[in-house]
């Protein structure tokens, strides 16, 4: 976008800014995770079919936080109030927060956070991935194994790290400073190597730079095969689920879809950005079983789809980003709680 | 209790602000357990004239925000983004007007439409407005020094809280010099669409007494983890700044706002990749 009213460009200039230095910091998907991904926009499938599922394992919010203060906080005192369907638990050093079904929750240990700043480090002192991973999995087995449980041919997956980074700016000097100050692990999980994709079924635990917890958050249920009647689902393949996005896309955008199909590319290294209309790019592609989690407005069922993070930028340089999921399956089913399905219609 | 029927607007507003279509906000009340008085001005649009901007889906979120936030503090209008400018630009009128849903004119305004960073000044960041080619830049702002003097800003919106480059504070140093305790929004993409329970989420952690600052960037994070949430605010000094960055809903009321050459220092927080 452009500014017309040249008169408001002197009073905003306070100082002169420069590009900071090239830092680290930066978030990522782990290596398996953006492998899967260019799987995905080459392959969409290993597999021709995949069972339908239902979320399952729903439990008391009130068993569920009592398991988890047990751990974390024994013998501390606490008010409890529930708000809608959620419970929530307060104190002057903590917040749980359950959903309404017990399969999700979300902890903040405010006594840490308040000490992540003053463990600030350089951006390059980011806590490496490897031992992200080892952290987390080692809080999970201890604090969270009754409620982050693994069926058989179920795995623990590690998904992306993220950084917290603080800057500020004196004003006389100019002078900027920066430093990152909490380390994110998002764990995931596959089922029978199929990933998990959406909201459900992570788990992203926060940790400061002396590796204390600073808060977690986890969505877990168990999952179940759905009815005999729609057990299953034959899945497309990568084209067909190209051409799902591209009106997915244009329907969400406004803007025509183009009448000329998204080729797939046929290598699996740099795929992305790929055109999806003169516009628009595809970000990302993740295809599994889609789940938007508990704390969403939950899908009737658990069917194959493909999450998506597509960016438009105009002529004028604003851009918008548009996320979802597009179904998989060639004969899906409508979910009031699933827009994509509403948009590409009953299949 | 104070409760506004936006349908009911007069004439004279009538033209420049349009309801939500669907939105009933009929419910305004405070609860006795939050003890400041906290007024909420909400303005979102999902689709622009002339399709000048492309169209998003954010007015869900808008509600569901609404929906959550009005059982702890009243909500005085929840509006569209039609002929809004003015209510973002310092000295007009319309500014401080709560019938028109003035950014000034409540403590706590929530926002959800484009940001953006004008492509000829890096100096400026703006917010579309639903008329052709109309964007809120805020070089043009103020906040917090007129009216009911607004506390807090957040907006579901890319880029304009942008730091890597060195220029937040020069993008938003005209609207910070008016006092605005604190800013959420994003520096680089937030994704809509992916799931549109993280405005409530930002609510409930809001009444959850969690900071401000934190209630933003989780629940902006959650919910997609390719966003890029950040929070921004001032001080009189680096301490002070970072001090500050901790304010909840039940402390906003009364710290003390920092105006013009009490300014001393810019802090900020993000989650996320960083300027792509």
């Amino acid at each position: 976008m452009t500014i017309r009213n040249r008169s408001f460009v002197t009073s905003a200039v306070l100082m002169a800014g420069a590009m900071l230095p090239g830092i680290a910091a930066r978030a990522q998907d782990l290596p398996k995770t953006k492998a899967h991904q260019q799987f995905s926009v080459t392959q969409g499938f290993s597999q021709s079919t995949l069972p339908v599922l239902q979320r399952s394992g729903a439990l008391d919010p009130n068993v569920v936080s009592s398991a988890l203060l047990e751990k974390l906080r024994p013998g501390s005192a606490y008010q409890s109030t529930k708000a809608g369907a959620r419970l929530r638990i307060t104190s002057d050093q903590f917040s749980l927060e359950v959903a309404g079904d017990g399969t999700a929750a979300e902890y903040q240990d405010l006594a840490v956070a308040a000490q992540a700043h003053s463990l600030g480090q350089p951006l390059s002192a980011e806590m490496p991935a490897a031992e992200l991973e080892q952290k987390g999995r080692a809080f999970i087995a201890s604090n969270l194994a009754s409620q982050i449980v693994l069926a058989a041919e179920e795995e623990l997956v590690a998904v992306r790290t993220d950084y917290r980074t603080e800057g500020g700016q004196e004003l006389a000097t100019g002078a900027i400073t920066q430093a990152v100050v909490a380390n994110r692990i998002v764990f995931g999980r596959t089922l029978n190597g199929v990933p998990v994709v959406g909201n459900g079924s992570k788990v992203i635990l926060t940790f400061t730079n002396d590796g204390s917890l600073e808060s977690f958050r986890y969505d877990w249920p168990a999952y179940q095969t759905a009815d005999t009647r729609t057990a299953t689902q034959t899945v497309v393949n990568a084209s067909e689920i190209l051409s799902r996005l591209q009106k997915v896309v244009s329907a969400r955008n406004g803007v025509a879809a183009p009448t000329s199909g998204v080729i797939v590319p046929s290598s699996q290294s740099a795929v992305f950005p790929l055109e999806l209309t003169s516009n628009t790019q595809l970000q990302a592609l993740d295809c599994g079983y889609f789940d938007g989690g508990s704390w969403a407005r939950q899908t009737q069922s658990i069917q194959p789809g493909c999450t998506y993070l597509a960016l438009s930028q105009d002529t004028n340089g604003t851009r918008t980003g548009y996320a979802g999921a597009v179904p998989a399956g060639a004969q899906f089913a409508l979910d009031s709680a699933w827009r994509e399905t509403q948009i590409l219609g009953e299949k | 209790m104070k409760g506004t029927f936006l349908s009911s607007l007069g004439g004279a507003y009538r033209n420049a602000i349009l309801v939500v279509a669907g939105i009933s906000l009929l419910t305004i009340f405070t609860s006795p357990a939050m003890a400041a008085d906290i007024h909420f001005g909400v303005r979102c649009q999902d689709s622009f004239q002339n399709t000048w901007a492309p169209t998003i889906d954010v007015e869900t979120g808008c509600s569901d925000f609404i929906s959550q936030i009005q059982s702890s503090w009243p909500v005085d209008f929840y509006f569209n983004l039609h002929g809004a400018a003015a209510a973002f630009t310092s000295g007009n009128a319309n500014e401080t007007c709560n019938a028109c849903g003035g950014v000034d004119s409540v403590d706590f305004f929530f926002m959800s439409t484009h940001g953006t960073i004008a492509n000829n000044n890096a100096n400026y960041a703006g917010y579309a407005m639903w008329d052709d080619n109309s964007i809120a830049w805020t070089p043009s702002m103020r906040l917090g020094d007129s009216g009911k003097q607004v506390k807090a800003l957040a907006t579901f919106s890319c880029d304009t809280l942008k730091s890597g480059d060195g220029l937040l504070p020069s993008r938003w140093g005209s609207a910070f010099a008016g006092g605005v305790k604190i800013v959420v929004g994003g520096h680089d993409l937030l994704w809509t669409g992916s799931d549109q329970s993280a405005m409530q989420n930002f609510a409930s952690n809001l009444e959850n007494s969690m900071s401000i600052g934190s209630s933003w960037l989780n629940a902006v994070y959650y919910a997609n983890n390719s966003n890029n949430p950040a929070v921004a605010n001032t001080g009189a000094n680096a301490s002070d700044c970072w001090n500050r960055q901790g304010v909840n809903m039940g402390q906003i009321m009364s710290e003390s706002p920092l105006r013009d050459s009490k300014v001393g220092y810019y802090c900020w927080t993000n989650w996320g990749s960083g300027p792509q």
